[in-house]
């Protein structure tokens, strides 16, 4: 039997994956359990870039039993249904990946299926106008779900915009009301065991000596404990995903009030907007090997909705992830154990599911290693299907121009996305999948966003009577446009719900 | 673009297999304008043989448009909450594999983290007595599952009698449109010299069926994917120990239990599944290990049985290279034979119906179909092959050449890596195209005494009083609902 001693976990590094963390241990042990201890050094900047989340984060709030509208008054934050993709497969070109699905099945057949049947008919529907959280989103509404689940009203989930600099630093004063020990301070040695190479401590600038039974590599991209002392490899990306920089600034609330993020396709990358309640996030992601820092900054400055608020702030990263994410008694989260850029606002979701994965094999004493490869098994199902989702946005760019673009129409794609591309490309057929993010409606609505037409469609969908398959989706597209009608604007309802409390407005103003 | 669609479906095969398949073929795309033809070879049915099933498959059911009182009443049927496990370890207890979860989680920690947590400090309370299924099933009550389980998942399977299942099947399709076709053998099968597909097939009284898909139904002996395709056929031996299966009956059991139970002896196990006017038997057994008469004998001890018509088929487990090849899908025992300790042969067939349906080729050119279809069956076939393998891996029969060989096999490593987790952290790994449930998993590992050595650490958050009461909460619960449930001939209409 392990043995459920005390446990003496020591997370280095305190952004947002590290306060994730320590929050999940101090909400999950008592002091009797678990021992935490976080220490970051406070001259290294977050690298937050105005952080775009998926609903999955409100599970992980709840858990804490973080209150909504205190967290949202806190961290700046605005609401999410949808990111907006514009001009990616062509100029002018504009699509939802929303959080709720487009229609329901008809007669058991799947609603896409149906779709593709409807347009081979003559009858070109706009595949958003199914979706509930995609009309909102282009409407510019936004309400908290029905809890009526008959209620088409109740059809989404939703998601936050929110200064990640401040959802750290929330999370810290969560944690270290209820206990958690932090320490400011830099780790100059880390000291492995002689008979098996685990870590037995850390070293800091100040002399003191910190040991650990479990160490948290959060130290970012450099990878303190996993990378330089344990010397983990890393799986570069960067063929599929050539992105290594952005730059990235603040702007003026333009009179756009959408509760969505916005990527917006450029000459060598993308650019994201974030609204939060008091400015805009906005970045430009490019890569290096097809444009120049400067040439970049350029495109970021000349594409700001409202005034600038400071200088850009450039970021370098490199895609990929490390070959293990646990190794020995060093388990790495956030950008110490990979980076896929933000395209899919993806980043916290990996902390988040990470934490999850940890918390639920969590090790004892000694540690068992096939804890470890499960660990290891997960997370890496976890990186390549948003790996894979990602390339797909930049693969399927049919008519953008540009060295980039013609880079990443004509590279060689992972054999898994290549699969699921044919058989999508055939008949509208979406593989399942068990693990890992993103359903079926996501592939929909990226696949036919992206211009990516099936040839066919299953067969079984002409089994329903074809009026009246498109009365039942006639009637659905009129009960969305209708709801979302009388809904709320976003930013009216954000107002009401949870306004930013003054404190927070002034000092979430620097950050990026 | 698409050169030839598929204008017609040839069905070959017998019994279940033949009839889900046209029915659910039929329903899907009858008024697409697609030809479905069904050849009906002899059934291979046996008087004594039953059809148990692992769900309540009501969604193929209403896709047939098959009610489900009056399908029991012509079939003999009964329900079942699970299967019971007798004899496979001398010191454990029998336990029972629900058709439902146990117990209910706490604070998101699932529950069987609890259970052994409390177990480690003293519980000793079975881990299926946090089942509505199996204490109903045990205490001789059945229930149908609605809202008033607190959130527990509860479903249940059917025992029917297998010719008269099939009767029904078939008597329903043929009032459709389809096209019926019955013959003796097939005589030949013909095939494109250039693309290898199927053509025709050929009857003994010199009919020929031409289609463009067939699907072959016509059981282990796989006529058309195996032996006119030559589709190779992969034994699963190593891990199958048993090859003959004894079908025979017993008197009725008064009050019908609404559940099967598998009886170990030293070759094998016996099986009783209650019908309405008898119980069938199943004796499935190493036909190295015992003579037919042996295995006669004792399943007759086992299981007091009356002789009647008892019929040993032999049998092989394991699946062909793939299910679909050119233009000849293979659906239930075509593909794969499954030992049958688990009751899985219908979810195989309904599985491979189902991906079929959504992958019906566009055109003769079906290779993207044939790959995607082969990619999530395959993996499927395989899972439930893992799960069954248990059951032998996992015995404590202690001095039996049979069982000991069991124990010592080593085990596909997709299992070994389930089995190395659940029992290091009662973590269950659940990989792509499951067929059993993770409480399915857990239900059965438990009951064969994989115990896990440590549970999830966040257990620990909950003190232990509150996990007491917890505990002993769940149990009043299924007791008083229990009691108020009626014994399972009270739900024949």
């Amino acid at each position: 039997m392990e043995t459920q001693t005390p446990r003496r976990i020591v997370i280095l590094g305190g952004g947002t994956a590290g306060w994730m963390l320590a929050a999940s241990l101090v909400r999950t042990f008592g002091p009797h359990h678990a021992t935490v201890r976080l220490i970051e050094s406070g001259d290294i900047a977050i690298v937050g870039v105005g952080e775009s989340t998926l609903p999955q984060v409100r599970d992980f709030n709840e858990f804490l039993g973080v209150d909504e509208v205190e967290f949202m008054r806190e961290t700046n934050a605005t609401f999410k249904l949808a990111i907006e993709f514009r001009d990616w497969a062509r100029l002018g070109d504009r699509y939802f990946h929303p959080f709720g699905s487009h229609g329901h099945a008809i007669a058991g057949v799947p609603f896409f299926q149906c779709f593709l049947r409807a347009k081979a008919h003559g009858h070109d529907f706009n595949i958003d106008d199914f979706c509930y959280p995609s009309v909102a989103s282009r409407e510019q509404k936004f309400e908290l779900p029905s809890e009526d689940l008959s209620s088409i009203r109740s059809t989404y989930s939703y998601a936050y915009h929110f200064d990640a600099y401040l959802y750290a630093a929330y999370l810290r004063r969560w944690s270290e009301k209820r206990g958690l020990r932090r320490t400011e301070g830099t780790v100059v040695d880390v000291t492995l065991r002689p008979d098996d190479g685990f870590i037995q401590s850390l070293t800091l600038a100040s002399g003191e000596v910190v040991e650990g039974d479990i160490f948290i590599d959060c130290s970012g991209f450099r990878g303190v404990l996993i990378n330089q002392a344990l010397k983990m490899g890393w799986e570069d990306w960067s063929s599929w995903l050539p992105c290594d920089r952005a730059w990235a600034i603040s702007s003026d609330l333009d009179d756009d009030g959408t509760a969505t993020t916005r990527c917006t396709a450029r000459e060598a990358g993308w650019q994201w907007r974030i609204p939060l309640q008091k400015r805009i996030g906005t970045g430009y992601v490019f890569s290096s090997r097809f444009t120049t820092e400067e040439r970049a900054r350029e495109v970021l400055l000349q594409n700001l909705d409202g005034a600038a608020q400071g200088d850009p702030r450039l970021i370098k990263f490199q895609s990929g992830r490390r070959k293990n994410s646990w190794y020995k008694n060093c388990i790495a989260l956030g950008l110490a154990s990979g980076f896929l850029e933000p395209l899919e606002s993806t980043s916290i979701y990996m902390s988040q599911i990470a934490v999850n994965f940890l918390m639920r094999l969590f090790p004892g004493h000694p540690v068992d290693p096939a804890l470890a490869e499960e660990y290891n098994r997960l997370v890496d199902i976890e990186y390549t299907r948003v790996r894979d989702f990602l390339v797909l946005h930049y693969h399927a760019s049919a008519e953008r121009k540009g060295d980039l673009w013609h880079h990443v129409q004509t590279m060689q794609l992972p054999d898994s996305l290549a699969e699921k591309m044919d058989i999508f490309k055939r008949r509208g057929h979406i593989h399942r999948y068990k693990d890992g993010l993103f359903s079926p409606a996501s592939w929909i609505a990226v696949y036919t966003g992206q211009r990516i037409e099936p040839g066919g469609y299953d067969p079984q969908a002409d089994n329903i009577d074809l009026d009246s398959m498109l009365g039942t989706m006639n009637d659905l597209r009129d009960r969305i446009a209708s709801n979302v009608a009388t809904m709320p604007g976003h930013y009216d309802f954000v107002r009401r719900h949870c306004r930013l409390s003054t404190k927070s407005a002034k000092s979430g103003k620097s950050h990026a | 673009m698409l050169k030839s669609p598929i204008r017609k479906v040839v069905i070959v095969g017998r019994d279940e297999a033949l009839w889900l398949a046209a029915n659910v073929l039929w329903n899907s795309f009858r008024r697409t304008g697609l030809e479905i033809v069904a050849v009906e070879l002899p059934s291979q049915l046996r008087p004594a043989d039953v059809i148990p099933t692992l769900r309540n498959q009501q969604a193929f059911h209403d896709l047939m448009r098959i009610k489900e009182a009056p399908l029991m009443a012509a079939t003999q049927a009964t329900f079942s909450l699970g299967q019971r496990f007798i004899g496979f370890s001398e010191s454990r207890p029998p336990f029972l594999h629900a058709y439902g979860d146990s117990g209910w989680a706490i604070n998101r920690v699932a529950f069987h983290h609890q259970w052994v947590r409390a177990r480690a400090k003293g519980l000793d309370v079975p881990y299926d007595d946090f089942s509505l299924n199996a204490m109903a099933a045990l205490q001789g009550r059945f229930f149908v599952p609605a809202g008033d389980t607190e959130g527990q998942e509860c479903d249940y399977g059917y025992h029917f009698d297998a010719s008269a299942y099939c009767q029904v099947l078939k008597q329903v399709i043929l009032e459709s449109g389809i096209g019926h076709v019955a013959a003796a053998r097939l005589n030949d099968v013909s095939r494109d010299p250039d693309s290898g597909d199927i053509t025709a097939i050929t009857l003994p009284d010199g009919q020929t069926v031409t289609g463009d898909l067939f699907v072959d139904a016509t059981g282990a002996e796989s006529l058309l994917l195996g032996a006119a395709m030559g589709v190779p056929f992969q034994s699963w031996a190593q891990w199958f120990p048993c090859d003959r299966i004894l079908t025979t009956r017993a008197a009725p059991i008064k009050a019908m239990p609404a559940f099967s139970q598998v009886t170990a002896h030293h070759a094998g196990w016996v099986a009783q599944f209650p019908l309405r006017n008898r119980t069938a038997v199943q004796q499935v057994y190493a036909g190295s290990q015992m003579t037919q008469q042996d295995a006669l004998d004792t399943a007759a001890r086992m299981a007091a049985t009356e002789f009647a018509e008892p019929v040993v088929r032999s049998f092989t487990a394991g699946r062909r290279q793939a299910a679909w090849s050119h233009n000849c899908v293979a659906i239930g025992e075509a593909a794969a034979v499954f030992d049958p300790i688990d009751s899985c042969s219908i979810q195989v067939i309904l599985t491979g119906l189902s991906h079929l349906t959504s992958l019906l080729p566009l055109d003769r050119d079906m290779a993207p179909e044939a790959r995607e279809y082969n990619l999530n069956v395959l993996t499927s076939l395989e899972r439930i092959r893992d799960y069954q393998i248990c059951h032998y891996k996992l015995n404590q029969r202690q001095g039996e050449p049979f069982w000991d060989r069991c124990r010592a096999m080593a085990v596909p490593d997709s299992l070994a890596y389930k089995l190395r987790l659940f029992e290091a952290r009662g973590h269950l790994v659940e990989y792509d195209d499951e067929t059993f449930l993770d409480y399915d998993w857990r239900a059965m590992l438990i009951g064969h005494g994989l115990i896990p050595r440590a549970y999830d650490i966040v257990a620990d958050h909950l003190p232990e009083n509150e996990l007491a009461e917890r505990l002993q909460k769940m149990l009043g619960f299924i007791k008083t609902r229990v009691q108020a449930m009626k014994p399972m001939d009270a739900h024949f209409t």
